[in-house]
């Protein structure tokens, strides 16, 4: 990917060859990412409900909380368009929020993740040893607790809050991250760059960061990309049973659970927040195969 | 009485409309019974209690007066009749009460019914300090049994001169005697001498162990999933029990045993205290095509929202109380939680239900107006900086209902007052022997009553150290008040009940909420189902007709 050696200026050559030798790795895969039709639709929609996430912060159709807005149950209507719930509360006002929830917890138990196994993978790929053997000992023990016990003691002893849930799902889901970093660790540390930079006398921290890191960030973003659906199910499924954020607040979760109680007389109110998680969670997923590919210099065309 | 999902129950109303759509359709079916005799019907929480000295919550009575048996029962017309006694004499002092037994009846293990079998039993009772343990009080020696270290265990007022004779002295003349010995709190009900004295606490638990003079008997339970009562061969009441079998299933939610029935798989949903059913299947079913099985039947059934007078800001803020009630739109409440009002109204006549004795009339309780710009004032007023209402958390016991509630309230609050209250749910045992300990600064209070006699609520729930008050309430005035009318008759007691009532509404003591509506559903093949304004009418009477 270094510039091609002698050429001063590429824009004279049209040659295609040529041309895609300039690009960096990330415009070279967001051109890939382009032209994967799926992905790209993915990513709209999940700037779309970034978007709605984003304007529910300061302005919902209705209050959130209020109730009596709506008779309790109504179906769609060009006041309420995805209905009201079973305390008369517009749903789409809630969805709205419930993105918001949603995100903040996807978005939050990753940057957890990432920054947690980013030390952890590096500390034990760069010095292997005991160290090494320490660190994938207890991400093994880890693999071993079932998760969802894990998360429910955890969310008994800190309290329930989002934040707390945060943490929760982070405790339970660092482990595939640490593990594909400490591969990626073990597998950059014997490459000819980094071999080159400690003969050149870098220190371990420059190698690690400068050398490794930004080697193995490709599929840690794959990785994270992965991890935002599966916390976001989580804390749904959490919300569900009833363990996650504090009713009233709009979670997916919740919203499913109290119209899993009228789904029979008004099946809108379990659907709107099912089909939301639905589509968050395919979109999340379509993009994470889109950057796949997109990253994975082997891969290229 | 009864705790009602929490709840107490029972008094009188009298007229029993109910059943008539139910009973109504069975007429074009004949009257022949189906080869299988089994009525099957859920229930949301396990058995809490079968013994008579402990039981409080109408799920247990319901269940527990088909199985056990007082001196006097109330009928399904909620007239009291003969049951265990035939007959009974009072003197013309009002002190001494003389029940003539029947001889010829027996325990479901074999062994006769004696006289002194009510004598132990109502030791015992007076001993065992349950819910329903005062209701002996008016008798001569309960003191003695009842005094903190006491060893004495017999009341000098009750005895047994021969097998069928049971003598019972009062201390002082009460109005109410009779209505509580035939109370189907139980209370007054005889056990079984054999059995209790062997394990005291667990007889009742299991079939082998279970003995009570009732026309049913418990023959399996699991607990936690179901438990079954059979017919008692031979019984010695009348009529004899055409139903062989119930059989009670203990459910986690309404909603799918709801569907169960639809599908055949209960007969009555409703029995057993669990007449609130889900405000969603409630429209449902009333606009669906069984919505003639589907019954409604006042209940004498009161909710609303206790305040902390031990400790929080309500303690001392009359303001503070009179906005969080203001603050209420009962209206909205009520559309909510109670399927668009059909299951409940708003309590704005007092505590006391409407339709029994002490009910203040409508719109006789001025702090369940809704005033918004008056609440906002009043919280002003009480609280300029906002700290006394920060971090305020109402407490209920997690049913449908209560859960729909508590968020009503949450969000009127939020809307009304501008003022955030949490919401925090405990199972219901823990619920409420913490709130009887004022661990809660607001929770959700519900009160069903036993019976006709405003003297049900204000000795269980509104005087100093009442047995079932959320509160912590104390107050001279009000208490002499209340021992005032106890002591009267009915008649010339109500207007002191009512003023009593009225001190409550002037003091913003609670914030009321609601009445309730109870609500059944009767296949059309099941006869003898139905409700009063109290209790499940008894399961003796039930056939199930071919179908």
């Amino acid at each position: 990917m270094a510039l091609a050696p002698g050429v001063a200026n590429p824009q004279e050559y049209v040659g295609d060859t040529v041309a895609r030798e300039q690009t960096s790795l990330w415009a070279d895969a967001w051109r890939r990412l382009r032209r994967n039709r799926l992905a790209l639709v993915a990513t709209v929609f999940i700037g779309f409900v970034l978007l709605v996430a984003i304007i529910s912060v300061f302005w919902t159709p209705y209050p959130i909380y209020r109730e009596s807005v709506a008779p309790t149950y109504e179906g769609l209507s060009s006041q309420h368009l995805l209905g009201a719930d079973q305390a008369g509360r517009d749903i789409l006002s809630r969805l709205a929020v419930g993105a918001q929830i949603s995100l903040e917890v996807g978005v939050g138990t990753q940057i957890l993740v990432v920054a947690f196994g980013i030390l952890v993978g590096l500390t034990a790929g760069y010095y292997r040893g005991i160290l090494d053997g320490v660190i994938s000992t207890v991400i093994n023990i880890f693999y071993g607790i079932p998760s969802l016990l894990v998360a429910l003691l955890m969310v008994l002893l800190l309290g329930r809050g989002l934040d707390k849930i945060i943490i929760a799902i982070a405790a339970t889901s660092w482990m595939d991250m640490a593990r594909l970093v400490r591969g990626q660790g073990l597998a950059l540390r014997e490459r000819e760059f980094v071999e080159a930079a400690r003969a050149g006398g870098a220190k371990a921290s420059r190698i690690i960061f400068r050398h490794i890191l930004p080697n193995a960030l490709g599929p840690i973003i794959v990785q994270a990309t992965f991890g935002v659906p599966a916390a976001i199910l989580f804390e749904a499924f959490l919300s569900f049973l009833g363990l996650g954020v504090q009713p009233p607040a709009p979670s997916w979760g919740s919203m499913a659970a109290d119209g899993f109680q009228a789904l029979r007389l008004a099946p809108h109110i379990v659907l709107a927040p099912a089909l939301a998680l639905s589509l968050t969670l395919m979109a999340f997923n379509f993009l994470g195969d889109g950057l796949r590919d997109a990253l994975d210099p082997r891969q290229k065309r | 009485m009864y705790r009602y999902s929490g709840l107490r129950s029972v008094a009188v109303l009298g007229t029993i409309a109910i059943l008539g759509t139910a009973c109504g359709s069975t007429t074009n079916q004949g009257t022949a019974l189906a080869a299988d005799q089994t009525i099957r019907f859920p229930t949301i929480n396990d058995i809490g209690t079968l013994d008579p000295a402990q039981i409080n919550a109408e799920a247990d009575a319901e269940l527990a007066n088909n199985l056990f048996n007082g001196l006097l029962k109330f009928d399904d017309q909620f007239k009291i009749v003969p049951d265990l006694a035939k007959s009974y004499d009072v003197s013309s002092d009002n002190l001494t009460y003389t029940f003539h037994l029947r001889t010829d009846a027996k325990f479901s293990n074999g062994d006769p019914v004696k006289a002194s079998d009510f004598v132990f039993s109502w030791d015992r009772a007076a001993k065992a300090q349950g819910p329903y343990g005062s209701d002996l009080s008016g008798i001569v020696g309960y003191n003695d049994v009842t005094k903190k270290g006491s060893t004495i265990v017999h009341m000098s007022g009750i005895s047994a001169p021969d097998d069928s004779t049971f003598k019972v002295q009062l201390a002082a003349p009460a109005g109410y005697f009779l209505t509580e010995v035939a109370a189907y709190t139980l209370v007054t009900a005889v056990v079984d001498q054999k059995v209790t004295t062997k394990d005291d606490t667990n007889w009742w638990t299991k079939p082998d162990t279970f003995v009570g003079t009732g026309p049913y008997t418990m023959s399996a339970r699991t607990p936690k999933q179901f438990v079954e009562f059979s017919a008692v061969p031979n019984w010695w009441g009348s009529p004899q029990p055409t139903v062989k079998k119930i059989h009670i299933d203990v459910v986690d939610s309404l909603v799918p045993a709801i569907a169960k029935y639809e599908q055949g798989g209960y007969d009555i949903v409703g029995y057993g205290g669990m007449s609130t059913l889900p405000p969603s299947d409630v429209l449902r079913l009333k606009a669906g095509p069984i919505k003639n099985q589907l019954i409604f039947h006042p209940k004498v059934r009161t909710t609303w929202v206790s305040l902390n007078f031990t400790k929080g800001p309500f303690k001392t803020s009359k303001d503070l109380r009179m906005a969080f009630s203001l603050a209420l739109d009962r209206s909205k409440l009520i559309d909510v939680a109670c399927s668009h009002a059909t299951t409940c109204s708003a309590a704005d006549g007092g505590l006391i239900t409407k339709g029994l004795k002490g009910y203040l009339g409508d719109g006789k309780d001025t702090n369940a107006k809704f005033d918004p710009v008056k609440a906002k004032q009043l919280l002003q007023s009480a609280d300029p900086t906002g700290n006394l209402t920060k971090g305020l958390t109402y407490t209920t016991n997690p049913t449908d209902l209560n859960k729909i509630v508590a968020e009503n309230l949450q969000s009127q609050w939020q809307d009304n007052l501008n003022v955030h209250v949490d919401i925090q749910y405990i199972e219901r045992q823990q619920f409420f022997q913490r709130a009887e300990k004022f661990e809660f600064v607001m929770s959700r209070s519900g009160w069903q009553a036993d019976y006709d006699h405003p003297q049900d609520w204000f000795d269980n729930l509104w005087i100093t150290g009442a047995g079932s008050g959320q509160d912590g309430y104390s107050n001279k005035t009000f208490d002499d008040l209340v021992a005032k009318a106890d002591a009267e008759p009915v008649d010339s007691a109500i207007p002191d009940y009512n003023k009593a009532s009225q001190m409550m509404i002037d003091d913003v003591r609670f914030i009321p909420l609601y009445y309730t509506v109870g609500q059944f559903l009767f296949k059309p093949y099941v006869q003898g189902a139905g409700t009063n304004n109290f209790q499940d009418y008894y399961w003796v009477d039930l056939k199930v007709l071919q179908h």
